[in-house]
């Protein structure tokens, strides 16, 4: 009896030891992301559009345009990135519980449209300073893993030039810039084939 | 003596400020020139217009444009996690050349970012960090305007004014339509209009006069939580331009370096 109690907790322990890191790694994944992207079917109705230092999917915006109908479109997931948002945990504990809204009732069978993707709501504010979004944002420079999105950089970043293609430099990590809808993000990739760090 | 002192120090701010708060009506109108100036005494129509037939003319007047330009001043509501409500501005230029010509600046600190679009490929450059992107286009504004917005994400605010057929994009869906009534915006008398569809309430403000263009624009999207707004002031509006022959054309300045789309094919990895 009470060797299998030990054993459960030793089991239980283990579990604990290995997923909790795991858990952490991913939402911190997950936070950057949304800094960007924001945008995704599983995003709830977050559509960040990205500022102050990768701040997370943090606010709910309005669309920009009063439709024509089939304006957005479903976006599709996107293949082999989007992975961090299925593991979202549900908001409730500090998301503010922002879940989807029912449709209107006599939507006339219109499909609900899904949010607004995260580069369609143009937000350009000063991002030295950034909006008072959450605490986020601090969270990403402790454990940043390869393949977040930032939409700042830390300071001190030195650009080079791999195989054509320009990367920047921060400390050792390394980040390639990209559009994402009209903002421009930064991506943490590995570090480049034949470049020593 | 220091009466007549006080007294002046008083009025003086107060008249400078007066002079400032008039309504800005000659300034907002450089294009004008040909059109009278919007009269405050303007008499109003003997029937009350139907909503859709100002929405027309205001669609078929800009569809009669082979060009112009505008400044959108855009005010965005976030509602944060805290139900707290920010409003984020944004100031953006807009050109356009009937059929496929387009040039959008968007203002901020950090140096904007511009949008082109010559009628063969579009481009996004960013100032600050000096990158850019460019795709190829399709050859009318309207699928580039679809294309930036589904495939790229970049979706230009008021874009339902810049297609072709305004008309046919706003009427969508429709639950109801008022006509408000007349009012002045920014010294401008306007038809005030007000719709409504499943997921968004919106009003509408076009100047009543020989060029019924569109002035304010502010809507509800009441399919998100909260319901945040989103209001629009289209302002100098320049119905018959100059445009330079290069606005909208592209050409990377030195040293700019060409980024993808984040959903492109990933060719950093």
């Amino acid at each position: 009896m009470h060797s299998a109690l030990s054993t459960y907790l030793k089991r239980a322990m283990t579990v604990a030891l290995i997923v909790g890191p795991m858990l952490a790694l991913v939402s911190v994944d997950v936070e950057a992301r949304g800094g960007g992207r924001g945008g995704g079917p599983h995003a709830g109705r977050g559509g960040g559009g990205g500022f102050g230092g990768g701040g997370g999917p943090a606010y709910r915006a309005p669309r920009a345009n009063v439709g024509g109908g089939g304006g957005y479109g479903v976006r599709p997931p996107p293949g082999g990135r989007g992975g961090g948002y299925a593991v979202r945990p549900p908001p409730g504990g500090g998301g503010g519980g922002y879940g989807v809204r029912p449709p209107p009732p006599g939507g006339g069978g219109r499909p609900v449209r899904p949010p607004p993707p995260g580069g369609s709501v143009h937000v350009d504010v000063d991002r030295n300073w950034g909006y008072p979004v959450g605490a986020a944002a601090a969270a990403v420079g402790t454990a940043i893993a390869v393949g977040a999105i930032v939409s700042t950089l830390p300071p001190n970043c030195t650009t080079i030039v791999a195989d054509g293609v320009t990367y920047r430099n921060c400390g050792g990590t390394y980040y390639a810039p990209s559009y994402d809808g009209p903002n421009v993000v930064y991506e943490v990739v590995p570090p480049p084939s034949g470049w020593n760090r | 003596m220091k009466i007549q002192l006080l007294l002046t120090a008083i009025l003086l701010p107060a008249l400078t400020l007066l002079g400032c708060a008039s309504p800005p009506t000659a300034t907002d109108q450089p294009a004008a020139s040909s059109a009278p100036p919007a009269s405050v005494a303007s008499s109003a129509p003997a029937v009350k217009p139907q909503p859709r037939d100002v929405l027309k003319q205001m669609a078929a007047y800009l569809r009669s444009l082979d060009r112009f330009k505008v400044r959108v001043e855009k005010t965005t509501e976030l509602i944060l996690p805290t139900e707290q409500r920010l409003h984020a501005d944004q100031t953006m230029d807009i050109a356009v050349q009937k059929p496929n010509r387009l040039r959008v600046n968007y203002q901020n600190l950090s140096g904007g970012r511009q949008l082109f679009y010559d009628g063969k490929t579009f481009a996004l450059y960013t100032p600050g960090p000096n990158v850019y992107a460019s795709a190829a286009a399709p050859p009318t504004l309207d699928e580039t305007l679809s294309l930036l917005e589904d495939r790229y994400r970049i979706s230009m605010p008021i874009a339902d004014l810049l297609f072709a057929d305004p008309q046919s994009r706003l009427v969508q869906n429709l639950e109801s339509e008022t006509y408000v009534g007349r009012i002045l915006v920014r010294g401008v008398v306007c038809h005030h209009l007000a719709f409504r569809t499943p997921e968004v309430d919106w009003e509408i403000w076009i100047e009543d006069g020989p060029r019924p263009l569109p002035r304010r624009l502010v809507l509800t999207d009441k399919s998100v939580e909260g319901s945040p707004q989103m209001a629009a002031a289209l302002t100098d509006w320049d119905v018959a331009p100059q445009f330079a022959t290069d606005l909208f054309a592209f050409n990377p300045p030195p040293n700019a370096e060409k980024i993808s789309f984040v959903d492109e094919a990933p060719a950093a990895k």
